[in-house]
């Protein structure tokens, strides 16, 4: 009868340490959930300053390739000393496709800045409007860095006369 | 005479195979206790090992990451200053190509209902892309259309003059390149 009631006794102990010891771990892992939420908090903003850092990396790529993306767009666009007898040819051969004849265009060179000189075109046409329209356009069109600085257009009668100022941008 | 016993627990029989029984299933649940407790802890236990291990490498790569952005920042802003004034002036140049002349005139046709005759029209390469115009017009049923379509594009009305023929008016508006 002892020996059952000692048994008894030891198993119930044991219960009871098992027992206690389950619930000892589900306490034990929601502290650590507590502080792992904190864990993860610090990982959050860590990614977010991870994104903030590839912004970061991305303008400075940008920066740093800046002047390899400004020569690029120098050789591609602008007109070269070379090319600018070519510009003109275009510029003739444009006016004589809208039936337009190249008279007193004349050109001023402005003074050297950066490598770069601007070149002021002046002209005036007359003939209709469409014809005008047309020329503006094809000009327009063109890749090279050369654009319509101002135009005034005036009608008499039936025709259209025009001034127009372009500017042409040559890389020296 | 016979003494009575009156405590019956005292000689109580225990059966054995009950008893078996009874304690196997108690020796089983605290089997099954301590097991849950132990693969809570060991799970518990592994993944704050991989969490330190993690949160230690984010904690490098913090100040890692710091380093180089503290870096960038003083290399982008010395680029600025020095390449700062070539990048605005190429932005500036492809504003200008992108006006688009065109573009204003094909406006202009459109707003232009019969009896206005435009007589001037001065177009100038500017971002706020003003445009003066001198028009003729044969009523002022037509002009006032005419200052009504134009009203959401700043107008200025420089001057209206009635001759015998009709009106004769002044006026400049801005389409800027997002109006178009």
């Amino acid at each position: 009868m002892k020996n059952y009631k000692i048994a008894a006794t030891a198993m119930l102990a044991c219960f009871a340490l098992g027992a206690s010891g389950c619930l000892l771990s589900f306490a034990y892992m929601s502290v650590r959930e507590l502080s792992r939420q904190s864990r993860l908090d610090k990982q959050a903003a860590f990614r977010l300053q991870e994104i903030e850092s590839r912004k970061l990396s991305e303008e400075h790529r940008n920066w740093r390739e800046l002047p390899e993306e400004l020569q690029r767009f120098r050789r591609d666009y602008f007109i070269s000393m070379d090319d600018f007898a070519a510009f003109r040819r275009d510029l003739n051969s444009c006016l004589a496709a809208n039936g337009f004849t190249a008279a007193n265009i004349t050109s001023q060179f402005g003074r050297s800045l950066s490598k770069t000189r601007k070149v002021t075109i002046s002209f005036s046409l007359e003939g209709p409007y469409r014809n005008l329209k047309k020329f503006i356009y094809d000009m327009e069109q063109k890749p090279k860095m050369h654009f319509f600085e101002r135009i005034e257009l005036s009608s008499r009668g039936e025709t259209v006369s025009g001034k127009f100022k372009m500017e042409a941008t040559l890389d020296e | 005479m016979r003494k009575i016993n009156y405590n019956l627990a005292a000689d109580r029989k225990i059966n054995g195979r009950s008893f078996a029984w009874r304690a196997a299933l108690l020796v089983l649940a605290t089997l099954l206790l301590a097991g849950l407790a132990a693969f809570n802890l060991s799970r518990q236990f592994a993944s704050d090992r991989s969490e330190m291990s993690k949160s230690g490498m984010i904690g490098r790569q913090i100040v890692e990451q710091q380093r180089l952005d503290m870096l960038h920042r003083k290399e982008i802003a010395a680029w600025k200053k020095e390449r700062g004034k070539q990048l605005t002036a190429a932005n500036r140049l492809i504003q200008r190509k992108s006006f688009s002349f065109i573009a204003r005139l094909d406006f202009l046709e459109n707003i232009f209902g019969p009896g206005l005759r435009l007589r001037k029209i001065e177009l100038a390469n500017e971002s706020s892309g003003r445009i003066k115009v001198a028009i003729a017009a044969q009523s002022l049923k037509e002009l006032y259309e005419l200052y009504k379509k134009l009203a959401p594009f700043e107008l200025i009305i420089a001057n209206e003059t009635q001759t015998a023929d009709g009106y004769l008016v002044s006026l400049n508006f801005g389409i800027g390149n997002e109006k178009l």
